[in-house]
């Protein structure tokens, strides 16, 4: 790993990790609260970014793998007490099994056949997931153990929930760096900018589509669990809703999809965005998300496809050279 | 049990429903055939005719019937104001065709919370007298609103294939298509491509306005109610292929009894299981579906 994406991270982590640390001391718990929430939809953010921003993968189905990680660890924590932690990779590899699900018809085919299958299978996992009421107990879902330890990914103070989430996204993002400069990063790259020209240099479309896809569900699932822990209730209409997969989607994209820091930078404004919101509206107002969503997702279209990275980086430069 | 009558009643059934799905599909399957705008808004092009329809018929006592062309000239406009504030822009900042896709799911997310916002997350149904009224035909019996609506699927699917193939206008609609047709060559041979991709996303819009209206005579309304009929209209396009008539009616065909059995076998509110496990069976083994071209 280079210095310099070294030195971006440390300057992250430690701007997040000083920002939080204050706020604990003055006893505002709340900011660490949401500072984590910005923190958890960043790592969301980056994993949907695995898919669209390396891959070209369009994924409208993100919520499935969430909730798939989540109802996971929390069955087998409540049934077999099996700790999160265990949890975490056995939820992640069950969120794996529905990216199969939803690659092997189609990542072969061009176009929007991927994103087409995401959101057939996103539903039916959903509807399945009601159905079998008896195992996930339906629409109410459930409510996990509040007398855990931390040995059962469970703390008392929000600042270590705080903690847990930093350690995830930073791991995250390491992973992703690696992975953008690896052999299957390029590879990835190459089939995103031309898929013929890649295919006939004899790069492997199926193969490295699914790795990226794969990668993805896994760690949208680990991130699953930590979404059940943290909130300490799953229902199907919390962890599986198609909005859960276009918030999922609606933070790299207002970061700047397929860089490293564009999620972490949508993130911020997204969760600002939606505190906002519940500030005027208090949940009262219905769809008032849904309007905000879609309004965000079609001006992101029109006039800044690149998402707010690229005129950040430009302001960052600027200052550079005024220095 | 399962016994003659009921397979009986399950084939009708289905068969009817099938009809009336394929002029449901019939405006995606013209954006995304016609012109490669694969539309996540679909349906809320269908959920805002039937709002529409509810209220009309509510306030003037319409026939739900009569609400038709009124519905079909909102269709248009929607198709209308989409392709030209929406679409077309998206399609010209480059970012490939995903970022198009992208646009109908913010407008798709965009309408749903319109809805829920004017209407609520209530539960409408239409009172009209053809819902109540049963047809039997030995042991198959289907409610009125079922049967006209079945027939007006039918008239509506042909006359506007009898449109294409027929008018000069429809002519050159398939001549511009990127499927069908070829674009560079219509616009070489002095088709104005874009007013025609125009022309074809009211079309489009139009035809959903029909279906919005008669789905309406069934159907609850409610803001996330396209949600199922857009994914039901990606199910339908994809098994009768993209660009052909036929398959619309083989895929909604289909479609319809797969959800008959899969309400008997999974329950009402799950049948969507067995239809959704289908489709991604189709996507593996005949991605260019029955009737496809590609």
């Amino acid at each position: 790993m280079d210095l310099k994406i070294l030195k971006i991270f440390v300057v992250m982590a430690s701007i997040f990790l000083i920002f939080s640390s204050v706020f604990r001391l003055l006893n505002m718990y709340y900011v660490v609260y949401v500072v984590t929430l910005i923190l958890l939809w960043a790592y969301l953010g980056q994993c949907w970014n695995i898919c669209y921003g390396y891959a070209g993968l369009l994924s409208f189905g993100h919520a499935a793998f969430l909730g798939v990680g989540a109802y996971t660890s929390t069955l087998l924590l409540i049934n077999y007490n099996v700790t999160p932690w265990i949890g975490m990779l056995i939820g992640g590899g069950a969120a794996a099994l529905i990216g199969l699900i939803m690659g092997i018809p189609t990542l072969k085919l061009r176009g929007a056949y991927f994103a087409l299958a995401t959101i057939a299978v996103a539903e039916m996992v959903r509807l399945i997931t009601l159905k079998l009421d008896f195992i996930t107990n339906g629409p109410l879902g459930l409510l996990l153990p509040t007398n855990l330890s931390p040995l059962y990914f469970y703390f008392e103070d929000t600042f270590h929930w705080f903690i847990v989430s930093l350690a995830m996204l930073i791991a995250l993002l390491a992973i992703s760096y690696k992975l953008e400069n690896s052999k299957l990063g390029m590879a990835l790259r190459a089939v995103k900018e031309n898929e013929a020209a890649a295919a006939s240099l004899g790069v492997s479309l199926f193969k490295y589509k699914m790795i990226a896809l794969l990668l993805s569900a896994f760690f949208t699932g680990v991130g699953g669990v930590f979404f059940a822990q943290f909130v300490g209730y799953i229902r199907p209409d919390i962890v599986l809703p198609p909005e859960r997969s276009d918030e999922i989607l609606l933070v790299p994209l207002l970061g700047g999809t397929g860089t490293l820091l564009g999620p972490v930078i949508g993130s911020v404004i997204f969760i600002a965005l939606k505190h906002v919101f519940l500030a005027f509206f208090g949940g009262g107002m219905a769809g008032a998300y849904l309007i905000l969503y879609g309004a965000l997702i079609m001006f992101i279209v029109l006039f800044m496809p690149q998402g707010i990275y690229p005129y950040l980086s430009k302001i960052l430069v600027r200052c550079k050279l005024k220095a | 049990m399962i016994t003659l009558d009921v397979m009986l009643q399950l084939l009708g059934f289905g068969t009817v429903l099938g009809g009336i799905y394929a002029l449901a599909s019939l405006g995606l399957g013209l954006a995304w055939g016609l012109m490669h705008v694969v539309n996540f808004a679909h349906g809320e092009w269908i959920m805002i005719p039937m709002y529409l329809t509810y209220w009309l018929s509510i306030i003037f006592g319409l026939d739900p019937y009569l609400i038709i062309p009124i519905n079909m000239a909102l269709g248009a406009l929607i198709g209308f104001a989409s392709q030209v504030l929406l679409f077309e822009p998206a399609s010209k900042r480059g970012g490939g065709a995903l970022m198009t896709i992208l646009s109908t799911m913010g407008l798709s997310l965009f309408m749903i919370g319109v809805a829920q916002a004017l209407w609520k997350q209530t539960f409408y149904s239409l009172p009209n007298p053809y819902i109540d009224t049963y047809l039997a035909m030995g042991p198959v019996s289907i409610s009125e609103a079922h049967m006209i609506a079945f027939a007006f699927s039918c008239i509506a699917i042909s006359a506007i294939y009898l449109f294409f193939k027929k008018t000069l206008i429809g002519k050159a609609i398939l001549a511009t298509s990127e499927i069908i047709g070829d674009p560079e060559a219509a616009s070489i041979m002095g088709i104005n491509t874009g007013k025609i991709r125009v022309l074809s996303m009211m079309i489009a819009g139009a035809s959903t306005g029909i279906a919005g209206t008669l789905i309406a005579t069934f159907y609850y309304i409610y803001p996330n109610v396209g949600i199922t009929w857009c994914l039901l209209a990606f199910v339908i396009v994809i098994m009768g292929g993209l660009g052909s008539f036929q398959g619309l009616f083989i895929g909604g065909v289909i479609v319809g009894i797969l959800e008959a059995i899969g309400s008997l076998i999974l329950g009402s509110a799950h049948s969507y299981i067995l239809v959704y496990a289908v489709y991604l069976l189709f996507l593996y083994l005949r991605p260019k579906g029955l009737m496809g071209r590609r």
